[in-house]
């Protein structure tokens, strides 16, 4: 169990990778530009090359990147302690499947093109898929095993990716934006872009926090919860609530960007221990350190050509859910 | 003493008594075992299982689930009209009577329609869909969860990692094909290989399988990111599954690796009988579970591989058929043969609907399958697992 | 006294530990056996390995004098009925279709439902008295009536052998006594039972032979009127206790308390 000071040395720590990150993200890119002259583009305009790319390009880049690696790692330990599953994440639970139909049907059904105006769509699919799974995690007094949750994210995950497909498939230009939007990617996203979705973002940040006492006695079981004074059902929506905002929000900004809501709250919690208070706050520094990393090394592995965010990501994570998975195993009863 | 023990006896130990002279008698000489049994207390014995059939021939019996028989004739019955349906179904609509009679003497007007255009799409059909439900119906019973499918457990996603590497990579139509098998056995192995540890049980196979799952799909989307547009096109095309332009060769595919697995298909139908106890009980009974395990599921992963090897990743067959099929006779685990036929009707229909529905924009039998297997998926979640 | 099953020097445990280490024990023929002891003391280690559930690291388990482990699954299953701890029961079976899969060793392909097969479930449901629950399902029966179709199940095997990991755990007094009632007809009908046992004083009721273990060795092996003394209890489990004849049945009554006289309260008199 870590002491507090341990955690805020932790929370420093992070604090100070995450302005390195910030910066990198900055000045790292197929054109290089020295640290000093991103500072000086940060504070005055003064129209060179190198200041037009770090506001215009990069600052925003790097701010959606920042957004959604909060929300992303966030939605994920919210989604860890509901449904008491070390394998729950936005992807594994079929939430972000859920937001990705949500967007694609406001693109191709209704032609929406704002961000503003799909994010909505996307968490209303996040919600409705957040529905389903947490349908599952209750359907017994203890909660459904992390077989079934994960077996049940995984259908629905297939059923809602094939008819998004199937959407796409008769429409190849769609598909064709569509297959890089799908593995998550933070190029060309605006200022207006970042700005737009920070509200949803914002709320569900606030709601999570505002859970996560609830959320430590859940982890005991839910008897034991209510028996410790807490309303249970209110926890259950007030989070998952946060859960569908945050991961729908992310997911419309950036597409669903894999594994990060997975790794996060494993990463954190063997730093700080099980307090949800903590393992939030420090949660929403190391998403992004996370998310920015991978943009990074998506910029310099391949010069010019990018390696979209979530590629970077999806390579990193899928061994390391194996590894998870492992570990599982062992804790799942044969 | 004496009046403790005999306030103990019960009133039938009298007939106890004699049993035990006869049973003790009865395992010296097996042959005398029935006779041994049936002097004095016996009631008239149970000639037959409550709910089931019994055949018998001399030494030979046959033992048949009666409600499971029923559903299998009902099922066949719907596949025979689903298949007349498809071959009647079309541009040109054939009426039924004429269908029959194309397929049994020929020499009609509709023989080029019937014979050449559908019959080939239908048969393919036919055979993936028994494929499907049967590897379906085995991997269910090993997982012990009626949510487990070779879909989310890896075996799908192998073979389409594999035929989106041969599509995105330029290879040719030949190929695809047999690196799909070779993608769907790999992945298969893989899970295997995860979740062999304390002999494959069944929560740990599964949660292998899904996490091979879902890092396969990840591998999936990245190779559809490096690929020029109109190779991830038909890759993704075939990622949903289609029956399209697909005909005699793919059903030969398919159906040599049907009767070949005929004898291993047989032994399941036996082995199933234990995959439902927990591992001491089934050993108690003289059975080897973890290798039970092993060939149900490795013969599901073969029949599930070969089939999405030649019709693409035509979802939720796997899933929904066993299910139905258990479901209407009743029985604690998908009866095979109710799967095979509910596999094949369904993926018929699926077709059929695939290519009439929106005529005459054609929708991929994959996309039929997945509306009707999501909502289904959904209805068994909301349900819970209670039958 | 003969032992159907006998265990010679066996080594066993699981993969992180070793539980028993050289022991050797005798279970005798057409007898009740319980064995008792404290939690980890290796009771159900040895229940395991004596029903082929547990391969032992060395030694050899000894049936009718035939090395146990090497005998095919199938004849070991003829001669040997087990009911673990905790078994699953499938969804949706019925207690007949249960009880059936107990003749699989006797079945193939070809003959999958023979007349013997037939007789050895009717008996075996009337012999453990749910017969008239044929055709319900498991899931819907109370935990005793489970319990004796677990039993039933084990019976249809037409084993002479039966063992039971902790067959009265979870059931409420009356079922524990209904099921131990049945062992012992069981037993009495010429069977060997084997079976562990939480409670002292049922091991003490209704067993014909104790092994006493504690920390994967025995510690007393016999007669429980011979055995069970306040001794064997404190040696065992650490339990002061006084052993005191049963009032109904006269075996041995483990009583939990120091032994010393209490003052008896009679009518507001105080007597030592």
């Amino acid at each position: 169990m870590a002491s507090t000071a341990r955690r805020a040395l932790v929370l420093g720590a992070g604090l100070v990778a995450l302005l390195v990150a910030v910066l990198a993200s900055l000045a790292v890119g197929s054109k290089a530009i020295p640290p000093l002259d991103v500072l000086r583009a940060l504070t005055a305009s003064d129209g060179s090359e190198a200041s037009t790319i770090v506001r215009s390009l990069r600052v925003p880049r790097t701010v959606v990147g920042i957004e959604v690696g909060a929300a992303l790692a966030l939605g994920g330990v919210v989604m860890q302690a509901l449904t008491r599953n070390p394998l729950a994440d936005p992807r594994i639970l079929g939430v972000s499947a859920g937001a990705s139909l949500g967007v694609v049907t406001a693109i191709a059904a209704f032609g929406i093109t704002t961000l503003a105006g799909y994010v909505w769509f996307g968490v209303a699919g996040a919600a409705v898929a957040g529905v389903l799974v947490y349908t599952v995690a209750s359907r017994t007094r203890t909660g459904a095993s992390p077989v079934t949750l994960a077996l049940a994210g995984a259908a629905l995950d297939a059923s809602l990716g094939a008819i998004v497909y199937a959407l796409l498939a008769v429409d190849a230009r769609t598909f064709d934006e569509f297959r890089f939007w799908v593995v998550g990617s933070l190029a060309g996203r605006t200022p207006a872009t970042a700005l737009q979705v920070l509200p949803v973002l914002l709320v569900g940040a606030v709601l999570a926090l505002a859970g996560a006492r609830g959320l430590d006695a859940l982890a005991l079981g839910e008897d034991v919860a209510r028996g410790l004074g807490h309303r249970v059902g209110r926890l259950r929506v007030g989070t998952g609530a946060a859960a569908v905002l945050l991961t729908g929000g992310a997911v419309a900004v950036a597409g669903p960007i894999a594994f990060v809501g997975l790794a996060v709250p494993h990463l954190v919690r063997a730093l700080v221990g099980a307090d949800h208070r903590w393992v939030l706050a420090v949660s929403a520094v190391i998403g992004p350190i996370l998310v920015l990393a991978a943009d990074v090394a998506g910029r310099v592995v391949t010069p010019p050509a990018e390696v979209p965010t979530g590629v970077v990501t999806a390579l990193v994570g899928a061994p390391l859910l194996i590894l998870l998975v492992r570990r599982a195993q062992r804790v799942v009863a044969a | 003493m004496s009046a403790r023990s005999a306030a103990k006896r019960s009133p039938a130990a009298a007939n106890e008594g004699v049993a035990v002279s006869a049973r003790s008698a009865a395992k010296r000489s097996p042959a005398a075992a029935n006779d041994g049994l049936a002097v004095g207390a016996d009631p008239e014995p149970i000639a037959t299982l409550p709910g089931h059939l019994v055949g018998r021939a001399g030494p030979v019996s046959v033992l048949v689930h009666r409600r499971a028989l029923l559903v299998a004739a009902a099922l066949g019955a719907v596949l025979a009209a689903a298949v007349v349906a498809s071959l009647s179904f079309g541009e040109v609509t054939v009426a039924p009577g004429a269908v029959v009679r194309v397929l049994v003497t020929g020499g009609t007007e509709y023989d080029l329609i019937v014979r050449e255009l559908r019959l080939p799409r239908t048969l393919l059909a036919v055979v993936a869909g028994t494929a499907f439900g049967l590897a379906g119906a085995l991997v269910q019973s090993v997982s012990r969860n009626p949510l487990a499918s070779p879909d989310v457990i890896g075996i799908t996603q192998g073979a389409g990692l594999a035929a989106t590497v041969a599509l995105a990579g330029g290879a040719a139509a030949a190929l695809v094909a047999p690196s799909a098998l070779a993608g769907g056995l790999l992945a298969a192995a893989a899970v295997f290989a995860l979740g062999s540890r304390h002999g494959l049980a069944a929560q740990r196979f599964v949660l292998a399988g899904v996490g091979v799952s879902f890092a396969l799909r990840a591998l999936i989307e990245i190779v559809l990111v490096s690929a020029d547009a109109i190779d991830a096109q038909r890759a993704q095309i075939w990622l949903i599954g289609s029956l399209n332009g697909r005909g005699w060769t793919e059903s030969a595919g398919v159906g040599v690796v049907l009767v070949a697995a005929l004898p291993a298909l047989a032994w399941a139908a036996r082995a199933l009988r234990t995959t439902a106890l927990d591992d001491d009980t089934a050993r108690g009974l003289g059975a080897r579970p973890a290798a039970r395990r092993l060939g149900l599921g490795a013969v599901g992963a073969v029949l599930a591989a070969a089939a999405t090897a030649q019709v693409g990743a035509v979802d939720f067959v796997a899933l929904v058929a066993p299910q139905v099929a258990r479901r209407l006779a009743g029985t604690e685990r998908p009866p095979l043969v109710g799967a095979a036929l509910a596999g094949a009707a369904l993926v018929v229909l699926a077709d059929l609907a695939g290519r009439r529905l929106l005529a005459p924009v054609q929708l991929p039998a994959g996309v039929l399958t997945a509306a009707i297997g999501g909502p289904y998926l959904v209805y068994l979640l909301v349900k819970g697992r209670r039958s | 006294m003969t032992a159907a099953l006998t265990t010679v020097d066996i080594i066993a445990g699981y993969e992180d530990r070793t539980v028993l280490n050289g022991l050797s024990v005798e279970v005798p023929t057409g007898r009740f056996t319980v064995v008792i002891g404290p939690n980890a003391c290796g009771k159900s280690t040895l229940l395991r390995t004596l029903a082929r559930l547990l391969r032992p690291r060395a030694g050899t388990v000894l049936l009718d004098g035939a090395d146990l482990h090497r005998l095919p699954p199938r004849e070991v299953a003829t001669r040997l009925g087990v009911l673990p701890q905790s078994p699953l029961v499938p969804e949706g079976v019925t207690v007949a279709e249960l009880v059936a899969r107990g003749r699989s060793p006797y079945q193939r392909w070809w003959r999958q439902w023979s007349s013997a097969d037939a007789q050895a479930v009717a008996t075996a449901l009337r012999l453990a008295d749910v017969a008239d629950l044929a055709e319900r399902p498991v899931e819907a029966l109370s935990g005793g009536q489970r319990q004796r179709v677990w039993i039933a199940m084990a019976l249809a095997q037409d084993t002479e052998v039966l063992l039971l990991d902790e067959p009265t755990t979870y059931l409420d007094l009356a079922h524990q006594i209904e099921v131990l009632d049945l062992l012992r007809r069981l037993q009495r009908d010429g069977r060997t039972v084997i079976a562990v046992l939480h409670d002292l004083n049922q091991a003490a009721r209704y067993a014909d032979h104790v092994i006493a273990m504690r920390d994967g060795a025995v510690v007393a092996a016999g007669p429980p009127g011979e055995i069970l003394t306040a001794a064997l209890v404190r040696d065992v489990f650490g339990l002061d206790c006084v052993v005191v004849p049963c009032p109904v049945t006269g075996a041995p009554l483990v009583v939990p308390g120091a032994g010393q006289p209490q003052p008896v309260i009679d009518e507001g008199v105080i007597s030592a």
